[in-house]
């Protein structure tokens, strides 16, 4: 599918006085993996719950797949997998057989792709037994062998690396990516874990207190952020005398460790080299000198920060038409 | 509704090894019960013995009885279940009308439950024609065809109640809870309304189900359209629920 494969518009969803989620517009490009990030309590998984139909709108519009839900959810669901909150089996059923009812509902192969699925999620040895004795990884697993199951074009993860532990997060980052760029399906996955994100995923949305702060690539909004070269230097004085003369440097900020940052856009080897010959040729002793970049984290948490909560009153924008 | 559908609701009833087992055993094991105290009259007191349409009747009856509890017991269980586990957003997740997702468990439920009344109503058959029959009347093919129909359509009834309060609830501890009250309590209290009024006692659903399984001298099709009607309004109020509800 080319071009948006989820799309929302001026979506609200109230709990009485409360917005969860308080007009937001979103566009999920098809054929990547996209982070949805939100502190806790933002409205990440009312989102999710309303883009799988299983919650209604108060106001706006989303589509999954090109049809509106939940009012044409059998045709946009048709091929989209997911987990919401936590993957929830029948727990006296095996693994097989918790997969077998959910295949009965799906398209008349998804029976057939069972045992390639829970060989894919590592589970065939152990897909007869009960999942009530299945520690909690292998019911993530599970859950992604299940919303694998209708040979999904969009699979919807909410924070699915859930009690996994490091191991499993690496071989779950690399399922997720091979099925982004081996399969061309499209993941939607929120996670607090945002050093995983920002290995695992294309594009991000950050939201918070039901709205959306900031959407786009990883990379553009890592970029947007601080980079520049960190100095550590003998006399912080005077090196940022120094560092804020020359050419290309934007400004300069001490940091928590006492350390300078050189705020740059490009900061190369060339400009490393700059630094380091006019802090030498001033006589400024240079201890370490290092590109520095702005972690989706450090990013997030700039964003987050400044957010305010929309209160009850407050309105939403207007939403925009739905495409027709 | 898709046929595979319903197998998988069987497969989810029948899972529940505990619940089912005991819906298998306790039906059958009353009606054995009854064979029992009947052989112990009929060895020390032969004077008070039962045997032959009396025994086949009281058997059936012990398995009536069994087969409410346990039918009460899976049916709020098979109604509640799947919202209590969390599971059910899982299925409503694939597309599928909830509607189709709530009444796959219906034909599902009542197969189960025609299936663990099955023993009860053979021990009872096979124990009506081969016991000696004392001073009762050998059973004939009306009353073997009652005595699986009486516990059957009890069975299948308080079950369809409990069904949909346990859509309604969402909860099997307090769907079972309310249900049994329903089903023992309530409603058999209610019959009383007979005492005063006749009609109103006819749209009292114990009077009703009463009607279906011997003959009270009220319209049988009146207790039909009123069994069909209470368990109508039970199931119909889950099946609201779960349409509307938001997982």
């Amino acid at each position: 599918m080319d071009g948006a494969i989820i799309e929302t518009g001026g979506l609200v969803k109230a709990f009485g006085a409360r917005r969860a989620i308080d007009g937001v517009s979103l566009e999920v490009p098809a054929g990547v993996c996209f982070g949805f990030l939100g502190p806790n309590g933002a409205g990440k998984t009312t989102l999710i719950r309303m883009l799988l139909g299983l919650a209604r709108p108060t106001a706006g519009w989303a589509r999954v797949r090109g049809h509106a839900v939940p009012d044409e959810a059998p045709a946009a669901l048709a091929r989209v997998g997911g987990i919401v909150e936590e993957a929830r089996f029948y727990p006296y059923l095996t693994g097989r057989q918790n997969l077998r009812a959910q295949a009965a509902l799906l398209d008349p192969g998804a029976a057939a792709r069972i045992p390639a699925t829970l060989d894919r999620v590592g589970l065939a040895g152990r897909a007869d037994e009960r999942v009530g004795r299945y520690s909690m990884g292998m019911r993530q697993r599970l859950g992604v062998a299940r919303a694998l199951l209708a040979d999904p074009e969009l699979l919807v993860l909410d924070e699915p690396t859930n009690g996994l532990d490091p191991a499993g997060i690496a071989e779950f980052r690399e399922m997720i990516r091979g099925m982004v760029e081996q399969e061309g399906r499209t993941v939607f996955l929120s996670s607090h874990l945002l050093d995983e994100v920002q290995r695992t995923c294309d594009h991000v949305a950050i939201v918070d207190h039901g709205r959306v702060i900031v959407q786009g690539s990883v990379r553009e909004l890592i970029r947007s952020g601080e980079t520049g070269m960190a100095v550590d230097a003998d006399d912080p004085a005077r090196a940022r005398r120094i560092l804020a003369a020359l050419p290309g440097v934007r400004g300069v900020r001490e940091r928590a460790d006492g350390t300078l940052l050189a705020l740059m856009s490009d900061p190369g080897r060339e400009a490393g080299l700059a630094i380091s010959r006019a802090l030498a040729a001033a006589g400024v002793g240079l201890a370490s000198l290092a590109r520095s970049e702005e972690s989706l984290e450090e990013r997030f948490l700039d964003l987050t920060r400044g957010s305010t909560p929309s209160g009850p009153g407050a309105p939403p924008p207007p939403p925009p038409p739905p495409p027709s | 509704m898709r046929l595979d559908a319903v197998r998988q609701e069987v497969v989810k009833i029948r899972g529940r090894r505990a619940m089912f087992w005991c819906a298998l055993v306790i039906p059958a094991g009353l009606a054995v019960t009854v064979l029992v105290v009947a052989a112990i009259l009929r060895a020390v007191r032969p004077e008070d013995y039962f045997g032959g349409d009396d025994l086949l009747q009281a058997m059936s009856a012990g398995a009536a009885l069994a087969g409410v509890v346990m039918g009460t017991l899976l049916g709020a269980q098979a109604g509640a279940y799947d919202v209590q586990q969390g599971t059910f957003r899982y299925l409503a997740m694939t597309g599928r009308p909830r509607l189709g997702l709530y009444l796959a468990r219906v034909p599902a439920l009542l197969a189960v439950l025609l299936a663990v009344l099955v023993p009860a109503v053979v021990v009872a058959a096979v124990a009506g024609a081969l016991m000696p029959v004392g001073d009762s009347v050998r059973p004939g093919l009306s009353d073997h065809a009652l005595a699986v129909w009486s516990p059957l359509v009890q069975t299948w009834i308080y079950a369809l109640v409990a069904f949909g309060i346990g859509a309604l609830l969402r909860s099997v501890g307090v769907a079972i809870a309310v249900a049994l009250v329903a089903s023992l309590g309530a409603l058999p209290v209610l019959s009383l309304v007979s005492e005063v009024s006749e009609t109103a006692g006819d749209l009292v659903l114990p009077m009703a189900v009463l009607r279906l399984v011997e003959d009270t001298g009220r319209p049988l099709w009146l207790a039909a359209a009123v069994a069909v009607a209470w368990c109508a309004v039970f199931v119909g109020a889950g099946a609201a629920r779960t349409v509307r509800a938001e997982y």
